[in-house]
């Protein structure tokens, strides 16, 4: 029998999209419409008007709803800890919100609408506080309700919160932010088809056409005759797009404008832009006061992008992915990429010289001053425990420095090592390959007083921050970071202040009909940030601590450990000597009398009296204490898995092998 | 989104009016004792002093003149719930912080993410 026949819950670094990150196993399905009347055929058959508050209240093939400061309800639709989809159609013409449904105290994520307008359709996903389905209005509500659906809805899926961009590694092992693009915008954007689809400032004299598939516009060097060029009205204020434009030719200056943000376009070449739209409109032609120019284009696309809340696959090391979750840090390096804004002694700054981590040429060149001196750039830093990091590349010089006045460290960027400290050593000190002969070097250190944080270059001999230059050769670099913690994170690119990522949360309600609750086996395939820090948990519960069972790293040592809590009371526990910087495959097996954890392949720990779980305890997966929040999972996950029915030894010895 | 500038007179005022308007809660469980975000809280970043009048330095780094502060500590808060913060809300115009996908001085309510970089 495969263990496949047991497993009822799968998560891997798989398909995702903003705010989920889909689970493997089981198939999303829908259960049958728990809505009696919902398309209010039938009369008030199935609701009660006017429940609560005031307003008028009526059904015409429809709920109707006239100034309304309360809500109408149909009773015991949902099951509390249950996932449903609700579909509906709805007309709001005035009001301060739409809520569907309103429990009195909670605000169903996707279900407040607050503006006006009918939208046939609309869904979204709830999982329940109350048994009651209340349709609520309020500040003089107008409007109407149709086609109330609402089914169960079964799926591992897990919801992603981070209310911030972040980056990681992608496939092609570059440093960039996770996204979800949309679809195509532009109507005709390869130009097979002439101007079709787009708008046209064409003045007498001058030229826009398209020829063998390709947009040319020249624009006569004697004339000032205003706006020249194609659009197409396709954005949307306040979202945020990405652009791409292939550029054959262009001699002197033209521009793409991307709402109002203009991009100056002086060479040919892919070119991408990413914009917030604050106005509606995508312009291809003269800029302003441009004397003459003429361009030839390839293509244009234009898509909508999504980076808050997009969970996070990372190829970091290379191999399979893995998910990241990490804690909220702050890069408090003001200009992470552009270190001309730094500090500088002895030192001169190339920006753009060489292709960086990310992909596009943005890396700069820390250039040595010509004769015997100090070498650096720098910021000033407060006393704390910080990371400080930054990603480089060997030069005519082959050596780094990163420290403060009182600790860092030399790394050799020929051999990719740390060569000695500066003054003292650091705390630790940690070099990641990003391929193409970057890295990235980072030192952990306790700043007891307010000092600097330098960056230099070395010749691999020197021990100060004196070598001697001739203002040609120096070293490469990209992406600092100073955080304060014990370990880098992932970059968080800054330009003119401290930026601050949010942590990564993930969690998965209403789940409670794939849990066996009296026996089964949480499974994990994952490894920690750090053995330093806080619990770390994953952890199945009933939305609190006193039924769980969770797999964590522990407090400060990162070893591995577990929990069974049954009622409040611990039925089986233990805490390794094991820590996990390295993907370990951990398995709990949690049944009455019947309790292992196994990692490895190996059976670490086994307790053979306690109680289980009643059925239909356990509901939710988060990777957290089990309550919501607290003790948040910071580090990297390959496999989730949660089995029906506790495995034997024989597939427990499998699974984590 | 709702993201708000935050000054007070010290980080005891700061982190007790926070607490009282429930953005946090402070939660003991497995024997430590930690803040939990709450009540649509995305992050709250303490930002400390903010220099006013940077330091001076010499050709080595070494400071020739400290840095002037402005008054008190600053917090910023990204939530999904609004508040009222009263006087100790702020409206700076070119803030020293900003979270990842957002604007630098994006600040108030119904913030979307902003600009996120050009080439």
């Amino acid at each position: 029998m495969s263990l496949l026949d047991d497993v009822s819950i799968v998560v891997t670094p798989n398909g995702y999209k903003a705010g989920t990150l889909y689970g493997v196993i089981p198939t999303a399905t829908e259960g049958s419409n728990q809505v009696i009347n919902g398309d209010f055929s039938n009369g008030t058959t199935g609701w009660q008007l006017q429940y609560t508050g005031t307003g008028d209240w009526s059904i015409t093939d429809k709920l109707n709803f006239v100034n309304v400061n309360g809500g109408s309800a149909q009773l015991n639709v949902f099951e509390v800890g249950k996932i449903y989809k609700i579909t509906v159609d709805y007309v709001f013409t005035s009001g301060t919100r739409l809520i569907l449904p309103y429990d009195g105290s909670n605000f169903p994520t996707g279900g407040v609408i607050t503006t006006t307008g009918s939208v046939n359709g609309y869904t979204y996903y709830y999982t329940p506080n109350s048994t009651t389905l209340l349709i609520y209005s309020d500040g003089n509500g107008n409007g109407s309700v149709d086609n109330v659906s609402v089914k169960e809805w079964t799926a591992s899926d897990m919801d992603v919160t981070r209310a911030t961009a972040a980056t990681r590694v992608d496939e092609n092992g570059l440093v960039n932010f996770a996204e979800v693009l949309g679809s195509e915008l532009v109507t005709n954007g390869d130009y097979t088809n002439g101007l079709t689809g787009w708008g046209t400032q064409i003045p007498s004299g001058q030229i826009v056409e398209v020829t063998s598939n390709q947009l040319h516009i020249d624009y006569d060097t004697s004339q000032t005759q205003g706006s020249t060029g194609v659009f197409q009205t396709i954005l949307t204020l306040t979202k945020t797009y990405k652009t791409t434009i292939d550029i054959a030719s262009v001699t002197g200056t033209f521009k793409v404008q991307v709402g109002n943000v203009i991009h100056t376009i002086t060479t040919p070449g892919v070119k991408t832009f990413y914009n917030v739209a604050s106005d509606t409109a995508i312009f291809i032609g003269r800029k302003s006061n441009a004397q003459g120019f003429e361009a030839t284009i390839n293509s244009v696309s234009v898509k909508e992008v999504t980076r808050d809340n997009v969970p996070r696959i990372d190829y970091t090391g290379g191999g399979c992915p893995h998910i990241l979750a990490e804690p909220q840090r702050t890069n408090l390096v003001t200009y992470s990429e552009n270190f001309n804004q730094w500090n500088k002694i002895g030192i001169t700054v190339t920006s753009n010289s060489l292709i960086s981590p990310d992909g596009t040429q943005n890396a700069g060149k820390l250039v040595a001053t010509s004769g015997a001196s100090s070498k650096v750039i720098y910021q000033s830093i407060s006393a704390n425990t910080y990371t400080a990091s930054v990603f480089a590349k060997k030069g005519e010089f082959e050596g780094l420095l990163i420290a403060t006045g009182t600790t860092g460290a030399f790394f050799n960027l020929n051999t990719n090592t740390y060569r000695t400290h500066y003054t003292s050593p650091p705390t630790s000190y940690k070099i990641v390959n990003y391929g193409n002969g970057w890295y990235r070097y980072s030192i952990t250190f306790t700043q007891s007083s307010s000092d600097n944080l330098y960056i230099g270059i070395n010749d691999n001999v020197s021990t100060t921050f004196a070598i001697t230059g001739n203002g040609t050769n120096g070293i490469y670099t990209f992406g600092a970071q100073l955080e304060a913690g014990s370990f880098a994170t992932s970059y968080i690119s800054t330009s003119g202040s401290t930026v601050t990522r949010n942590q990564d949360l993930f969690t998965r309600d209403g789940i409670g009909s794939l849990i066996n609750s009296p026996e089964g086996v949480l499974f994990l395939e994952m490894a920690a940030l750090s053995n330093s820090g806080n619990y770390r948990l994953i952890t199945l519960s009933d939305g609190n601590t006193s039924n769980r069972v969770f797999i964590g790293f522990r407090l400060d040592t990162g070893y591995i450990y577990y929990f069974v809590i049954v009622g409040g009371s611990t039925v089986a526990s233990h805490i390794t000597s094991t820590t996990s910087l390295d993907f370990s495959k951990i398995a709990v097996k949690w049944k009455a009398n019947d309790f292992a954890l196994w990692i490895d392949g190996s059976e670490i720990s086994t307790v053979t009296s306690g109680s289980s779980f009643s059925a239909n305890t356990l509901n939710t997966l988060q990777m957290n204490e089990g309550d919501g929040s607290g003790f948040e999972f910071h580090g990297k996950v390959k496999q989730l898995q949660i089995f029906k029915n506790a495995l034997s030894d024989s597939e427990l010895a499998t699974l984590t092998t | 989104m709702n993201i708000y500038k935050l000054q007070y007179t010290d980080k005891a005022t700061g982190d007790a009016d926070l607490l009282s308007k429930g953005t946090y809660e402070v939660v003991t469980d497995e024997g430590v004792t930690q803040d939990v975000y709450r009540n649509g809280t995305q992050a709250i970043v303490y930002i400390g002093k903010i220099v006013e009048i940077p330091a001076t330095y010499d050709d080595e780094g070494h400071e020739i003149t400290p840095p002037v502060y402005y008054d008190g500590v600053f917090y910023d808060l990204m939530t999904t719930e609004e508040f009222d913060f009263g006087t100790n809300e702020i409206f700076p115009t070119d803030c020293v912080h900003s979270f990842a996908g957002y604007e630098k001085n994006a600040e108030g309510t119904d913030i979307d993410p902003e600009e996120l970089e050009e080439i």
